[in-house]
């Protein structure tokens, strides 16, 4: 299906029947454009950063999540109970989906429950490979299968089938202009890599400790740290994390989860920073990749 | 003077080590004596863990209200293996840890209902709206599953199998941990998945 924005369309002089046609044919094209659905307690809907795609090159698009107030649905580590959002793409022949990226999640303690995920409104966005072979003038449609677990003090699952349709131009996109701020807004709450910061992990019995040094531009104190691991089952979610001052910087005692049985050679996670990890304070989230030493 | 001495700085250790706070009640350890407790059951009968000292247990913590009960139930696994296992003289508990008026809580006459409306096979549904028992085992999800052997020691900790969804399709696809550890136990080998992450619901404590 054919879809021309509705500004080509409009014109003054156009009866007023018309134009109600062209409303409702607008409306029910910008359903179809966006992929909305809504299931009890959470709306779920895929939006384009852009307008058109070019061959060759990549996009991105989000899984925007829009949740009830005091439901929330989880991260890629939901934690204690809960499940990650999935998605399986169906694409045109050549494409290729990267995996989802996950803006930075939020801690939901329930008695001894640890949970992570989102509340409000979320994007998850996913990096999309457009084929050199697909040819300017064609129409892409990005389907996508969306399975979620929302949960307030129960829990419902959600089931949604989106589709966006996209034409292949050649040349730069524009960029959508409803959901551009979003955008941007989400990739500043992807956990990022700041190398001027020195991280390291070892076990030591039944801790982790999460060795950190400091850049030397900075100044303050550090505190408000937090671990979110990636990885099921090595830390116990609900311990304290004590954050102490060490010879060369700070270090971080992390419980270890009883269940943990064969250890990672590597910890993954995110450390969360009130204050932020550089010079602008509003990054929040690092992404922790490292090596996981042992004392033996 | 010096016994004195020797009298005072022991009562004053002593006195510190008493009221030191106690470290929080840890699970207990895989391979050792699981931890003895005491619950009704929906009939009104009193089970204690230890007054199965020789058969194999299974604890199975339940929400009918979790989609991930659901999962398990709907399609009739939990209830075939029940069944297929009871067969086999293990004792299976289903436990509920919901408070009152939290979602899966069932009161003696609701917990009767339900079983036969699952057509399910434990032993007995185990009341316990307090949570202490859930707690004590550190219980976090429903499902959540413990297997205690015949000496009385628990060799299994952690999800019933393992796909984390609520998708009932997955159930065939999936590694079954109870089924492979009551397997193992019958045939007398050690349990050789003993740990897993549990998935499901966080379970409704008070």
């Amino acid at each position: 299906m054919n879809v021309h924005p509705l500004s080509e369309k409009m014109s003054f002089n156009h009866p007023s029947s018309l134009r109600l046609v062209l409303f409702i044919v607008f409306f029910a094209s910008v359903v179809i454009w966006t992929g909305c659905q809504n299931s009890d307690s959470v709306k779920a809907q895929l939006v384009s950063e852009v307008k058109s795609i070019q061959p060759g090159k990549t996009f991105c698009v989000a899984l925007r999540l829009e949740m009830d107030k005091q439901w929330h649905t989880y991260w890629k580590n939901p934690g204690d109970s809960g499940m990650p959002t999935q998605i399986v793409w169906n694409l045109p022949d050549g494409f290729h989906a990267g995996e989802i990226q996950w803006p930075y999640p939020q801690k939901f303690e329930d008695n001894e429950l640890v949970s992570f995920g989102y509340e409000g409104e979320i994007f998850l966005l996913t990096e999309i490979k457009v084929p050199d072979t697909v040819k300017p003038g064609a129409r892409a449609e990005i389907v996508a299968e969306v399975d979620w677990l929302a949960c307030k003090e129960s829990c419902i699952p959600g089931h949604a089938d989106l589709k966006i349709s996209l034409p292949v131009q050649d040349r730069k996109p524009e960029s959508g202009r409803r959901w551009t701020g979003r955008f941007s807004d989400t990739r500043r709450k992807l956990p990022g890599k700041f190398t001027d910061w020195k991280i390291s992990a070892a076990v030591k019995n039944d801790l982790i400790l999460m060795h950190i040094l400091p850049p030397s531009w900075f100044e303050s104190e550090l505190t408000g740290l937090e671990f979110f691991p990636e990885q099921e089952g090595i830390i116990d979610l609900s311990g304290k994390q004590n954050l102490q001052k060490s010879e060369e910087g700070y270090v971080i005692e992390i419980q270890r989860s009883l269940l943990s049985g064969k250890l990672p050679s590597r910890l993954q996670g995110v450390l969360i920073s009130k204050k932020g990890w550089s010079q602008s304070r509003i990054e929040h989230a690092m992404q922790i990749d490292v090596a996981l030493h042992r004392f033996e | 003077m010096k016994r004195g001495i020797i009298l005072a700085v022991t009562l004053f250790l002593g006195f510190f080590l008493v009221l030191s706070p106690l470290a929080p009640a840890a699970e207990a350890v895989m391979g050792e004596p699981a931890k003895d407790f005491t619950l009704p059951d929906s009939t009104g009968k009193i089970h204690s863990l230890s007054g199965y000292k020789g058969k194999i247990v299974v604890l199975e913590w339940l929400n009918h209200g979790c989609p991930f009960v659901k999962k398990h139930y709907n399609s009739g696994n939990m209830q075939k293996i029940q069944k297929m296992y009871a067969e086999k003289g293990i004792v299976w508990f289903s436990i509920v840890s919901s408070a009152p008026g939290k979602q899966g809580y069932m009161t003696p006459e609701e917990a009767v209902e339900s079983v036969k409306h699952h057509k399910a096979s434990p032993k007995a549904v185990l009341l316990d709206p307090e949570g202490t028992v859930g707690k004590l085992y550190g219980a976090k999800t429903t499902p959540h599953m413990f297997i205690i052997d015949s000496a009385g020691n628990l060799v299994y900790n952690g999800g019933i199998d393992d796909i984390r969804s609520t998708n009932p399709d997955d159930i065939a696809k999936a590694k079954n941990y109870v089924r492979m550890a009551l397997d193992e136990l019958l045939a007398g080998k050690e349990v050789s998945v003993q740990t897993s992450q549990p998935y499901g619901c966080s379970v409704k404590y008070k």
